[in-house]
């Protein structure tokens, strides 16, 4: 019960006064503190004033408390158990399938990782640079192989191009060359008839010339 | 015989969620009154009394036996209610409700029409003490609300508050003192 804090009348027992107040002080303390109230005016004036203040925070008594709505929070697998079956059955089956394609997809992928030996750390300077000289050379062999194969297409089409105005030549110039020979033709037997009637022509003449008979 | 507040707990944390309602119906009046005298407005004691029971519910596995459910619950409160007073800045005085909408929630003491003049008395004091209790700083104010409405010991508030006895019974005296200040100035004025 000794305490050096003072109060505001210079008392050093407040805590003492307190403990009294609010009936916390055991028999002992309370029987020292009442000896104490018979000397100290102003602690029995501070108790007397303290006991009003009690009584008007009296006057504020809370008459009802709200009910207090409390739903236990849910786990969250419950959580999402319950959001699973707000979908229908089907769309539950393809979500099942695309997560275990998309699992066996993962899976694939780290164990291809693992066997090109990218997974693995460590590698030295010398494996990274034949590594990169491959993979230049192999970029290098397909352009390449890419490039004869598109040549050799251009090749193949450039011939059939090729034939195909000659024979279009070809069939052209044949068919001048019959038309020359049509027209020769013609003009041959133009000529062969005319032939014809100037032998006819002179044959009479020649009969005219020796009206005596001739003696040849 | 009623179960105990430890019984309670022990059903819910073996999974009988549902137990941990009788928890809040045991101690939502207290709590409720709690936030209500450290905050002021209704709304705002409405709310820590659910923030409360709902972090207990969360943390119930991390409560130790050794101390009381009810002291636990307390400081859970009293945390919620720092927390609310530093994000407004602590202005309860300027939002405290006299009574609430309905107007039922203050409990008078005497209903009687004839002593209308003594109920209008008293209800002026009323606020004053809540005006009084609001005006103290809250280290001050949590001890006096649970000290004279809560009707904790010294050792049950130096307990929640993880402070020494002696500290509560300092912080109660000079809460004390000013409410006296505050109190008699209107017993002047009137």
């Amino acid at each position: 019960m000794n305490n050096t804090n003072r109060n505001q009348l210079g008392c050093d027992r407040k805590e003492d006064l307190v403990a009294y107040l609010y009936g916390e002080a055991s028999a002992s303390e309370r029987a020292s503190f009442e000896r104490h109230l018979n000397e100290c005016d102003d602690c029995g004036v501070e108790l007397k004033a303290f006991g009003r203040v009690r009584d008007d925070l009296s006057t504020w008594q809370v008459g009802f408390a709200p009910r207090t709505e409390f739903v236990p929070p849910k786990a969250k697998m419950d959580l999402l158990r319950e959001l699973i079956g707000m979908f229908p059955v089907w769309a539950r089956g393809l979500a099942m399938a695309g997560a275990a394609a998309a699992i066996v997809l993962i899976a694939l992928s780290v164990y291809g990782n693992r066997t090109d030996g990218l997974g693995s750390a460590g590698l030295s300077e010398q494996q990274v640079q034949a590594m990169v000289s491959k993979a230049v050379s192999d970029e290098r062999a397909k352009i390449q192989q890419q490039y004869q194969t598109e040549l050799a297409s251009f090749k193949t089409q450039l011939a059939a191009e090729h034939q195909a105005q000659l024979q279009l030549a070809n069939a052209e110039h044949q068919a001048k060359l019959e038309a020359v020979r049509v027209g020769l033709r013609a003009e041959i037997r133009k000529a062969n008839q005319q032939n014809g009637s100037l032998r006819s022509f002179f044959a009479v003449e020649e009969d005219r010339s020796y009206p005596w008979g001739d003696s040849r | 015989m009623d179960i105990s507040d430890d019984q309670i707990i022990e059903r819910t944390l073996a999974g009988e969620t549902d137990a941990f309602s009788l928890l809040v119906r045991r101690w939502e009046r207290p709590i409720y009154g709690l936030s209500l005298r450290m905050l002021g407005r209704d709304e705002d004691a409405r709310d820590v009394c659910q923030e409360t029971f709902l972090a207990a519910f969360r943390n119930l596995r991390k409560f130790r036996g050794d101390a009381k459910f009810s002291s636990w619950l307390y400081r859970i409160a009293l945390n919620a209610c720092h927390s609310r007073m530093r994000k407004r800045g602590n202005v309860v005085e300027q939002s405290i409700d006299l009574e609430d909408d309905e107007g039922r929630k203050f409990e008078l003491a005497d209903d009687d029409a004839e002593l209308m003049p003594e109920r209008m008395q008293r209800d002026q004091l009323a606020f004053q003490v809540r005006k009084a209790l609001h005006a103290l700083p809250p280290e001050m104010r949590q001890v006096i609300v649970m000290k004279e409405y809560e009707e904790l010991t010294f050792a049950e508030i130096a307990d929640i508050l993880a402070i020494p006895v002696s500290t509560v019974k300092s912080r109660l005296y000079t809460g004390l003192q000013q409410m006296r200040a505050r109190l008699e100035k209107f017993r002047t004025a009137l």
